[in-house]
């Protein structure tokens, strides 16, 4: 059925933004948060400059304590100033901290919101050919990221930068020929730098994916223990999760490993300068040519530029993860949509002609399939699995475009239709299903938000899920899904069909769409629902017989070819395959 | 440097999570030890560097040359020390969190396996807390930071002692100002700890909102309200920001208060050290060296903050934890020993009566689904029958039997099971890709006393090919990209209801149990497959018990007994001789007036 033609397990990749959308998209944000982000910036510079003071008191006082004279006077002057620029340098950082706080809670709120929406944006085709695994790891993953990203490495990145400027600009003023002896670890810390943020981004890639990996074996151990014990696949399950801890526990170990380099030759980087200001310092200070004050400032300069590079260094590659995360997210607002058409559908007859379809080049599944069902008539698809019939439905509901051939809904190619009108027209409703977290009411009112109860009690009861609503303890108000009433995969087929009802479109194409219920009911409900649908084209896949003899046309569907066609009774006469399966069926009952 | 996964994660202590956690100490005392040791060199060695460069600047007032370069080394010597001491505390703490963490996994894995299909239940009822990737973090967090930990309190013992030493005032600031310091944090943590998970929390009701949406994608694209979970996700995200609204406004107190308590050391010490140098009974270069050891304080003042968070979150993640590995079953087990050979004989439902007849093909037509599927149950011990009532097999009743047992000889195909991922091939024949042979003569000479339950090993009779083709589902193998390797996703959501059900039963056919019952097997395949699936089950089940509950004259047709269910058992005849008068029956499988 959709079977054999389906898409397995493909790798969809959804597009990825490039570098240059990233920035102009950052940039933007940023320019909308203008006055937001020259706070943040302002407040941080201000504690910045205001970390500064405490070198320069110190060489100050230490100036005072080597000289002749005794200056308890400066001293307690200096010390004021030492304990105001600490008030200064706390207020300042709360209000950094704070509105970069807001700052990033709403930019993050915002992108949120962009990427559900183009999300909910993608044509259908595109839904379908990507399944939903992709985007569930960017809704997740990709978000969980950047959240980390944003709110806790860019902050202290910013931070860090304003720290290492403030202070270098300091050290240059103070002691301006110190400021040489920053200059010769800056190449091996640059290329060592380099060296580890091109193995570390796929390191901890990799660590954060085997470690889901096995948390994910975990949870599906948990969830899937009847599986387990009933196949007494416990064993193995052991075996499985030890081999997962294992390649975890190999990924951890590279980056311990680049860690092991990278972490001492960063930090005899640091030390370095500190040896060579003290060194170069004191031979000045002792040739007269460097104040005591000075001195001791830009040694104690020195010291405090250790902290803020090491914090610019250590996120480097969580914003790098951030920046790979944000790509992904803004990836999904470049998907190609289909060029849509400009026209109305006219009429409400549904036509496919030689339509000819292949998920893969040069392996088509349909073969030259025409269909044209008359307006208000039921036509049925039968045939073994993998005939192709449920692409056909797919093709016929708009979803995917033919190879060749087309499929016109009024006269106008069905997938060329945006979603929000062609669903007037043509629904398609399959045995794949979902519940929405959220009341019955929620997830019968999709796209009729006018709907009123009555409309939509009156929906359920054509789908007859009266006793399901009486069911409820909250009637339409009841909430559905994980943790509250959960629905068997029947009830949730009536569920579907009773959105259904509620679109109202005028050609329905049913893909199994009651194969989750048992026969007594699947066939109560296919009668109520044809009342109902007076006057609507359905175009069924069903694998009961039963069904196919009630519809006014059945197509016998085999290798991706219409092999038959014509009314029950002309196909029974006929004596070809139909027939014969139809005969078996009988048989077993004329059987008794 | 590590044996991982553990090859014994152990039997934990789980009276308490303080005991448990401690337990998970003990159980790695030996990197938790070389850790700490490195801890304090490196610790130590950083806090030295601070004196060593106030006696190199002492050096520099005082114009001595030599003292300069002297003093200037050892800031070098101990630089290089604390970097490599650094490193190796750093991969010791690794070790210890990986340790622990892997421990933690494998503990749960057990117990979870243990437990069976009770856990999946009592999650989803609330009753236990699901197992996040989390908690196991929090648990290993703790012994991760232990190694900082303990560097922090000996650096802070030296640096307060050497200050001591030199001077009493400015030793008593730093030894009496630290603790102060930290503690005044105190009041801020927990608040912030609880905006923090509410935080998470909100922010992973809106990432169910998002998977809910994205899951949902296909309805909302061919059906409509697109605009309404647009904005239903936009409350959701907006109640994360505002969460994270609230919990920034009390960081940024923090952040302040970690600057200005740190900082206020620092300038006390400054201040109250100028004083003593300008009076002459303190060299300038002690003056540096204190108030450089004052700012080096703020590094184990942190550490300590980080260790008591560390510890509550450890706590709270130990408790859910200890709730899984203390979990007993619900399902009684038998107390019989497990015997030789089957029973034998027939099964006899006693609350239905239905009789199922011994190697033979039972087809089993209930009124409504729910009564086949308990039923079933019943038989393979997933439920207990009503009280007064037993199953019985032969003469014996099942529940007398070991459960354990019992799983390896009936085997329940549940109408929607859940499906677990891996490749077509170690998802239908695990036994195969595991071990040659079977497992139960492998136990029974002893060979491989250690391990518990084994995967079933398919009889000769059986084979991977020959199941697949009973099922119809060698068509649904080779139309997968990599065939058999193929690698399948949780639930096999990538393939659709029709595959999912038919390589479902060949997983079924495979596991070539005893008894083997199947919960409607066709209900998602056509006509014409169900059809060959039931001929070609009859033929691969022939002279061994087989249940299958079904609504479909095709399947019905092939069983050696047909039985209607409703509310008790009754015989609706044996094959060819289908007595299709019965209302139900009619009803049921013919669909009223089908014929």
């Amino acid at each position: 059925m959709s079977d054999a033609a389906a898409p397995v397990v493909e790798d969809t990749a959804l597009p990825v933004a490039a570098r240059r959308t990233v920035r102009r998209y950052v940039r933007t944000a940023i320019r909308r948060e203008w006055r937001a982000s020259a706070a943040v910036v302002g407040f941080f510079a201000l504690a910045a400059v205001a970390g500064l003071v405490g070198p320069q008191v110190l060489g100050q006082v230490v100036a005072d304590a080597a000289g002749k004279g005794r200056a308890l006077g400066r001293v307690e002057l200096a010390a004021a100033v030492f304990a105001a620029a600490l008030v200064a340098q706390g207020v300042a950082a709360t209000f950094a901290s704070r509105t970069a706080g807001h700052l990033t809670a709403r930019l993050l709120a915002r992108l949120r919101g962009d990427f559900v929406g183009a999300v909910l944006a993608l044509p259908l085709g595109v839904v379908e050919r990507a399944g939903t695994g992709e985007l569930q790891t960017r809704a997740s993953s990709d978000v969980e990221q950047l959240t980390w990203s944003v709110r806790q490495a860019a902050p202290q990145m910013v931070v860090a930068i304003g720290q290492c400027v403030a202070i270098v600009v300091a050290l240059l003023v103070t002691a301006p020929p110190l400021g040489l002896v920053l200059v010769p670890t800056v190449p091996f810390l640059a290329a060592g730098t380099r060296w580890y943020l091109k193995r570390a981004r796929p390191g901890y890639e990799r660590t954060m994916a085997t470690w889901d990996e096995t948390n994910g074996r975990v949870q599906e151990t948990a969830a899937g223990g009847r599986t387990i014990e009933t196949f007494r696949l416990g064993d193995l399950r052991i075996a499985q999760i030890d081999e997962d801890i294992r390649r975890w526990v190999a990924a951890e170990r590279y980056t311990l490993r680049l860690r092991t380099f990278y972490f001492p030759m960063a930090e005899a980087c640091y030390v370095v300068p500190l040896v060579l200001a003290l060194v170069v310092g004191g031979m000045l200070h002792v040739d007269g040519r460097l104040s005591i004050a000075a001195t001791t400032a830009a040694v104690l300069y020195v010291q405090l530029l250790i902290s803020p590079v090491d914090t610019v260094l250590s996120y480097l590659d969580e914003i790098q993860l951030g920046t790979a995360s944000l790509s992904r997210l803004l990836g999904v607002r470049e998907v190609d949509a289909p060029p849509l058409a400009t026209t109305d559908p006219a009429g409400e007859d549904v036509v496919a002609k030689d339509v000819r379809y292949a998920y893969r080049t040069g392996h088509d599944v349909l073969h030259a399939i025409d269909l044209l069902p008359r307006p208000g008539s039921r036509v049925v698809l039968v045939g073994p699995s993998g005939a192709g019939k449920s692409t056909f439905a797919l093709l016929l509901s708009g979803v995917h475009a033919p190879r060749s051939g087309y499929v016109r809904v009024g006269g106008v190619d069905a997938h060329t239709l945006p979603p929000e009108r062609l669903r007037s027209q043509v629904a398609l409703v399959t045995q794949e299903y979902h519940v929405f977290n959220g009341t019955l009411r929620e997830n019968l009112a999709l796209s009729a938000t006018g709907a009123t109860d009555e409309d939509l009690v009156r929906a359920l009861d054509v789908v007859d899920a009266r006793p399901l609503l009486e069911r409820l303890p909250a009637g339409l108000d009841t909430a559905l899904g994980p943790g509250a009433v959960q629905l068997s995969p029947g009830e949730a087929q009536q569920l579907a069909l009773a959105r259904l009802v509620l679109a109202d479109p005028h050609t329905l194409v049913l893909d199994e769409a009651t194969a989750l219920l048992d026969p007594r009911t699947a066939r109560h409900l296919e009668r109520s629902l044809a009342r109902v649908l007076e006057g609507r084209t359905v175009i069924a896949v069903a694998h009961r017989l039963q069904a196919a003899a009630d519809a006014d046309q059945v197509v016998v569907v085999d290798g991706g070819r219409v092999v038959e066609q014509g009314t029950h009774e002309e196909l029974i006469a006929a004596g070809g395959r139909y027939a014969a399966l139809w005969r078996s069926w009988q048989g077993t009952v004329a059987g008794g | 440097m590590l044996a991982l996964p553990l090859p014994d994660p152990g039997v934990p202590e789980t009276r308490s999570p303080g005991r448990f956690l401690l337990w998970c100490a003990r159980k790695q005392a030996p990197t938790l030890l070389t850790g700490s040791f490195f801890g304090i060199l490196w610790m130590v060695s950083q806090a030295a560097i601070p004196l060593a460069l106030g006696a190199a600047l002492g050096a520099v007032v005082r114009r001595s040359e030599g003292q300069i370069v002297q003093w200037s080394l050892v800031v070098l010597a101990l630089g290089l020390l604390q970097a490599a001491a650094g490193i190796l505390r750093h991969r010791r703490a690794v070790a210890n969190f990986l340790i622990c963490s892997s421990r933690v996994q494998q503990l749960v894995v057990r117990s979870a396996i243990a437990l069976g299909g009770d856990l999946a239940r009592r999650v989803a009822t609330g009753e236990v807390a699901n197992i996040g990737a989390s908690d196991i973090e929090r648990v290993g967090d703790v012994l991760d930071i232990v190694a900082r930990f303990t560097g922090g309190i000996v650096s802070y013992a030296v640096v307060a002692i050497v200050l001591l030493v030199v001077s009493p005032p400015l030793g008593a600031i730093v030894v009496l100002g630290v603790p102060v310091a930290v503690l005044a944090v105190a009041p801020v943590l927990r608040p912030l700890e609880r905006r923090q998970t509410t935080e998470r929390d909100r922010r992973s009701d809106a990432s169910s909102v998002a998977s809910d949406t994205v899951t949902g994608l296909r309805v909302l694209r061919g059906l409509g309200g697109e605009q309404v979970f647009a904005r239903r996700y936009g409350r959701a995200s907006d109640e994360v920001a505002s969460a994270a609204i609230r919990t920034a406004n009390l960081q940024a107190i923090l952040d302040g208060a970690q600057v200005v308590l740190p900082g206020a050391i620092v300038v006390a010490v400054t201040w109250v050290g100028a004083h003593l140098a300008v009076e002459r009974s303190l060299s300038p270069g002690d003056l540096v060296a204190f108030y450089a050891s004052a700012a080096f304080l703020v590094i184990p003042m942190q550490t300590f903050v980080q260790a008591a968070s560390r510890w509550t979150a450890g706590v709270v993640a130990a408790r859910r934890v200890i709730a899984v590995l203390t979990m007993e079953r619900d399902l009684p087990d038998g107390t019989q020993p497990a015997p030789l050979e089957t029973p034998g004989g027939d099964f006899v439902d006693e609350e239905t009566g239905a009789r199922i007849s011994s190697g033979k093909l039972t087809a089993v037509v209930p009124a409504t689904p729910e009564e086949g599927t308990e039923l079933l149950e019943r038989l393979a011990r997933w439920a207990a029958p009503r009280s007064g009532f037993d199953v019985q097999w032969g003469d014996v009743p099942v529940r007398t039997l070991p459960l354990d047992w019992y799983r390896g000889h009936v085997v329940m195909l549940e109408r929607s099971p859940f499906h677990l991922r891996g490749t077509v091939r170690e998802v239908l024949a695990p036994a195969r890709t595991r071990r040659a042979g079977g497992v139960r003569d492998e136990r029974a000479d002893g060979s491989d006393p250690t391990d518990g339950p084994a995967p079933h090993a398919p009889r000769p009779g059986v084979t991977l090919a020959g199941a697949l083709e009973a099922a119809q589902a060698s068509d649904v193998v080779a139309s997968l990209p990599d065939a058999l390797d193929t690698a399948l996703p949780e639930q096999w959501r990538a393939i659709s209801g029709g595959q999912r059900q038919r390589l479902s039963l060949a997983q079924g056919l495979l596991a070539d149990a005893d008894v083997l019952l199947l919960d409607d097997p066709t209900s998602a395949v056509d006509a014409h497959t169900e059809a060959a699936i039931a001929k070609a089950l009859a033929d691969i089940r022939r002279g061994r018990t087989t249940v299958v509950t079904t609504t479909s004259p095709l399947v019905a047709e092939q069983a050696d007994e047909v039985i209607v269910l409703e509310g008790t058992a009754r015989s609706a005849g044996r094959q060819g001789q289908l007595r299709t008068s019965d209302a139900t029956y009619e009803a049921q499988v013919l669909r009223g007036d089908a014929s």
